[in-house]
Formats: C-alpha cells, sequence, structure tokens
C-alpha cells in the first residue's frame, strides 16, 4: 500500500502543484486527450469535409477547382433539378417505398416479438430468433441474387406454382413494374424482420415480471395480458423507432433500387439516391448532384426534428 | 390425462395464444431458412438436371461441379481473397480505433468531454453526402486503392455509442485501484476494459465484419482496378449481368432444350458462388450469436 501511494506521488512530479490543482487535472487527462484525438480528427476529416463541401451546391463546381474559386450560382442546381421530370419519379418511388416501409416492415417485428415471446418452447424460440436474424447477415447482393433467382421464371415459385395448376404460364415478378414495390417490401421484410425485433426483445425482457404476476391474480387473460401490459411497456421503444424510422421517410434503400430493380421496373424503381449517383458519378454534374442529395437531407433532419417535438409533446418521450 | 395433472391447467384462452405463437415461430423459421435450403441444394445439383427436374427438398444429380467453374474463376477466386483482407484489416484497425475513442469519451476526467461529444453526435445526424465524400477520397487519393476500404470506416459514431454504454458499466473502483498501483491509462485499458468488454468487442467485430464482407458500393464505385474488387462487388455485376440475359435464359428453360444434358448452368453456378460468400458468415455466427444479442441488449437499453 504505502509502495504504491509512494510511486503515486512520484507519477504527479514535484509538489509544484497541490493535487486537484486545475493543472494537475489537466496534467492527469492529457493521455485521455492522446486517445481521442485520432478519433477527433478522423470525424473531422472524414464527416465534417464532406458537410464543408456541400458549398458546391451553390457553386459550378469542376474537377479542376477548389471549393473556395468557384463562381457561386446561388440556388441554380436546386431549381434545375426541380424541374426534372425524372428526380420528381425518384422523389415519388422514394417516398413510396419509405411509406410501404413504415406501414408494413416497421410493424412486422414488434409482432414477431410479441408472437414469440408467447411460445411455451424456450428450445423453439431461441431456434426461431437464431435462425431469423440471419438474413440481416447476409450480403444485400446476396439476398438479391437469390430471390431474383427464386422468383424468375423458370425459378422454385413458378415451377411450383405451374406444378399445382395453379398458372398456365409464369408470372414474370421482377420484369413487371406494378409488382416492383410489392416484391422490394417483402425482400426488406425477408431480411430485416427477425434483426429489427431484436430491440423489442430486449424492451419485453426487461418488463417487470410482478406486472404479469399481478394481472394473472386479477384474472387477466394472455390476450389482456400482452394488450394492457406488454404493448404499454414496450411503447415507448416503438415511439423511438418511429422517430428514428421517420426520418429515414426521404431516404430510399439503394441496395433494393438498384439490386432488385431493372430496366424494365425503372419507372417503379428509381429512387433519389440511384438518381444522385447517376448525376454525380456517372455524368458528372458534381454540384446538381450535392445539391440534390442536400435537399434529401435537410428535409430528412428536419423531419426527425419534428417528430421528435411531437413525441415529446405528446408522450414526452424523444431523442434528445 | 394423468400426466396434466402437475402441470399447470391451460385455459382455452392459452392454447389459443401457444397455438398461434407457435404458428408463427414455425412459419418464420420456414420462411427465412427455406430459401437459404434451396440455394444450397441447388448449388449441389446438376445445373441442367435442376432445370429439368423440380427440385424441393433435395438434390438431384449430387455434384460439386458448380464449385469448380466457382474455383477456376480466376477474378472469383482473387475477390473472396480481397473480401477476407478487407474483413480482417477493417476488423482490426475499426475495432481498437473505435473502443479507443470510446474509452476516451467515457473517462470524466477528459477536459472538453461536451465538445467531443457534440462533435461526434452530429454526425450521426447530417452528412455531406455521396458527392463531397467522393470528391474528399479523390483529394485524398483514396480511390482505386485497398486503402478505402479500412481508412473511412476507422470509426463509427454508432458503435462508438454502443461500446461506451458498455464501458460505463465497468466499476470506477477496478479503474481507481489500478491507478493507486501505478499503472497508466493506456496500461488499464489494454489489461483492464479490453479484457471484461469481450462481449461488446465481439459485437462490433461482428458489424464491423459483415459489414465489410457483404459491402459492394464501396468498390462499386470508388474502385476500378479488377484486382481489388471484393466478392460481393463481383456477385453484384454477376446479378447485373444476370438480369440482362434473363429472358434468353428463361426461354431457354422453358422450351426444354436441355432435358438429358448434364452440366452445370448459369444459375447453378451463382447459387454455388452465393453460397460460397455466405459460408463465412455462416461459420462465424454460432460463436457470435451470443454476443452480439447480449451487445444489442445494451444498445437497446441505453436507447
Amino acid at each position: 500500500m504505502e509502495n504504491s501511494a509512494v510511486k503515486q506521488k512520484k507519477r504527479t512530479g514535484p509538489g509544484r502543484a497541490a493535487p486537484g490543482s486545475r493543472w494537475e487535472r489537466f496534467k492527469r487527462q492529457l493521455p485521455y486527450q492522446l486517445m481521442i484525438w485520432p478519433g477527433m480528427v478522423f470525424l473531422i476529416i472524414f464527416a465534417y469535409i464532406p458537410i464543408a463541401g456541400l458549398v458546391i451546391a451553390f457553386q459550378d463546381y469542376s474537377l479542376s477547382t477548389s471549393y473556395f474559386n468557384n463562381p457561386w450560382v446561388g440556388l441554380k442546381h436546386f431549381q434545375s433539378f426541380m424541374k426534372d421530370a425524372t428526380f420528381w419519379m425518384a422523389f415519388r418511388n422514394t417516398i413510396q417505398l419509405s411509406l410501404l416501409r413504415m406501414c408494413i416492415v416497421f410493424p412486422m417485428p414488434i409482432i414477431l416479438a410479441l408472437a414469440l415471446n408467447e411460445i411455451p418452447s424456450l428450445k423453439l424460440k431461441k431456434t426461431v430468433q437464431t435462425c431469423s436474424y440471419f438474413p440481416h447477415f447476409m450480403a444485400y447482393v446476396v439476398v438479391a441474387a437469390l430471390w431474383q433467382d427464386v422468383l424468375s421464371n423458370g425459378g422454385l415459385v413458378n415451377n411450383f406454382l405451374m406444378q399445382m395448376g395453379w398458372t398456365d404460364t409464369p408470372i414474370s415478378f421482377w420484369t413487371d413494374p406494378s409488382k416492383f414495390k410489392a416484391l422490394a417490401t417483402f425482400v426488406e421484410l425477408w431480411k430485416g424482420t427477425g434483426w429489427s425485433a431484436i430491440i423489442y426483445f430486449a424492451a419485453i425482457s426487461g418488463i417487470n415480471s410482478e406486472l404479469y404476476e399481478a394481472a394473472k391474480i386479477d384474472g387477466a387473460g394472455r390476450f389482456a395480458q400482452i394488450r394492457y401490459i406488454t404493448i404499454p411497456e414496450i411503447t415507448n421503444t416503438i415511439i423511438i423507432m418511429f422517430i428514428l424510422s421517420i426520418g429515414g421517410l426521404v431516404s430510399g434503400n439503394l441496395n433494393i433500387s438498384q439490386l432488385l430493380g431493372n430496366a424494365f421496373t425503372k419507372s417503379e424503381s428509381y429512387i433519389i439516391e440511384y438518381y444522385t449517383l447517376e448525376m454525380g458519378l456517372g455524368t458528372m454534374r458534381y454540384s446538381f448532384a450535392t445539391a440534390v442529395g442536400m435537399f434529401q437531407s435537410v428535409i430528412s433532419v428536419a423531419l426527425v426534428l419534428l417528430a421528435n417535438f411531437f413525441s415529446k409533446k405528446y408522450e414526452d418521450v424523444g431523442l434528445f | 390425462m394423468k400426466h396434466t395433472g402437475t402441470a399447470i391447467r391451460l385455459t382455452r384462452e392459452d392454447k389459443a395464444v401457444n397455438f398461434l405463437a407457435i404458428f408463427i415461430g414455425l412459419f418464420t423459421l420456414l420462411f427465412t431458412v427455406y430459401p437459404i435450403y434451396y440455394c444450397v441444394i441447388y448449388a449441389f445439383s446438376d445445373g441442367n438436371s435442376a432445370l429439368a427436374h423440380q427440385i424441393y427438398l433435395f438434390p438431384v444429380d449430387f455434384t460439386l461441379d458448380n464449385f469448380r467453374s466457382v474455383l477456376n474463376d480466376s477474378l472469383l477466386v482473387n475477390s473472396f481473397f480481397v473480401s477476407v483482407a478487407r474483413t480482417v484489416c477493417a476488423v482490426l484497425t475499426g475495432v481498437s480505433f473505435t473502443a479507443l475513442t470510446a474509452y476516451a469519451l467515457t473517462r470524466k476526467e477528459l477536459v472538453g468531454r461536451r465538445v467531443y461529444s457534440i462533435i461526434a453526435m452530429v454526425t450521426m445526424y447530417f452528412g455531406g453526402g455521396v458527392i463531397p465524400t467522393y470528391l474528399l477520397y479523390r483529394s485524398l487519393g483514396l480511390l482505386n486503392t485497398f486503402a478505402v476500404y479500412i481508412i473511412p470506416g476507422l470509426l463509427s459514431v454508432y458503435n462508438m455509442l454502443l461500446c461506451m454504454a458498455f464501458f460505463r458499466e465497468i466499476p470506477e473502483s477496478l479503474i481507481e485501484s489500478a491507478k493507486l498501483d501505478g499503472a497508466g491509462e493506456f496500461t488499464i485499458l489494454a489489461r483492464i476494459i479490453i479484457p471484461l468488454s469481450a462481449p461488446i468487442l465481439a459485437t462490433i467485430s461482428l458489424y464491423v465484419g459483415v459489414g465489410a464482407w457483404n459491402d459492394w458500393y464501396t468498390a462499386a464505385y470508388f474502385v476500378n482496378d479488377q484486382k481489388l474488387m471484393p466478392m460481393s462487388t463481383i456477385l453484384m455485376k454477376l446479378v447485373s449481368a444476370a438480369q440482362a440475359q434473363q429472358k434468353a435464359m428463361e426461354n431457354a428453360a422453358m422450351s426444354g432444350i436441355s432435358v438429358g444434358q448434364r452440366g452445370p448452368t448459369s444459375t447453378s453456378i451463382r447459387y454455388a458462388t452465393l453460397l460460397v460468400s455466405i459460408v463465412p458468415v455462416m461459420c462465424v455466427y454460432p460463436f457470435v450469436q451470443k454476443y452480439f444479442v447480449k451487445g444489442v441488449m445494451v444498445g437497446a437499453i441505453k436507447a
């Protein structure tokens, strides 16, 4: 003990400053500064410089110049994409796909978690959970390729349907624009439902079991317990997840659009992200594409803030 | 009816709920597993036979030819190793960098902690988007290099928050007593914090690893060199190429030209390729499974 006390005194150096003084405290935390700086430098380079790079949305940027000496053009690029019919097609598809995601993909994990929670066999419950997480770890490329093959004209589903005599000609799933959004939503469900349910499993497992005991004594059946205990207890989690998803209303899933969409379904699968990439990296209209991206992210941030404001006001749950 | 004597009596409602829950559970299981299983049996089937006969449960004319075709494709084999290399590098560098930053941010002594936290949090909500990012990589000379797979992924603020939530649970007294014994901050991090944080480190390793393994986007937009293409990007190109040929292939399949013939088809080879790309994830998955559930729970409770 004594030895370590001496060591500590030595480490803090000659008593020019009393222990606990400001200088002393500053010096003691210097190693932590050394730990944090690389991370901060990283964020400044890889997160803040691109944010600063948004200024090119208001300029006519070309690769030969820097951010500082381009002609300023105000809102020219914003006006020009607003006049572009392709942009509005992408905008409409993005919103429609997001609404489908919110209405169908969002509630599924909640239903799954509620259902699995009621499974009497622990073994079955664990098996289902473990397997249902797995598609989350599969690459979107693989998932897309798998479902393209399974639902292709000579694929599993069409073979089955034709063998059963339920259809005479194969159904063209991926080349029919009117089916694209439903199928895209379906693939998102397949990939994400199990994984997204984890957070609700966590919320459910955090519920105080005394609540259920008390309800049982009061004669509440299983449905009543779900309705009056489980669901109200996980409502906060649901609201937080919902706020997070609202921010995604104007952002699409590039994976879905680029991997599952094709020339046949472009009218339904083309989204803003794809448009930005094509305009920017494809046709090198950097300023124009940056303006599109900026428009999109400003709306997302505004939506998150708005959703957060309302949920705080009415439910007292918020992110910030 | 003796065997129900000791068990709790199930009401009709209990039975209904159990039935419904088990039904949903089994449906989810089948729905998740069967497409992957189908991919497996197809990959082990002779391509033309699989086209001619419908397969549902077992491979037809069991063969390894599809995998042989995959192995003969030098671009695919090379991409497999690129994927392995980038995944290993991304996990090693990304996790240690993230853990280091997270640890410093959880220390109350750190002067300017609030400012640092705000700097990090802002990046969760605002970003420059793809074009400014591309221009940044371009001016840093990251385009068309292996480093573009590693350096931009060094720090993930989301993973850092998960780490921080875990680090905060570690009793302060452990750190205090180590300090009294003369351990420096870096020693404490390496000898105490890291070993105690295995669950969360395993979780973020899995996130980073799977993210790196599955990422096709970086290579598709920031890399041209064929030798640097990871497997997911090659697969992505295969998928797009397949779409272009789809019509022709379907016609061939429908008219039944291939009945009686043997040999791999582009579909069977593609299933084999898909399988090869899933297998590494499948191998790691059971080992990290128990950790990531824990890790996500930590994140969920904190959120």
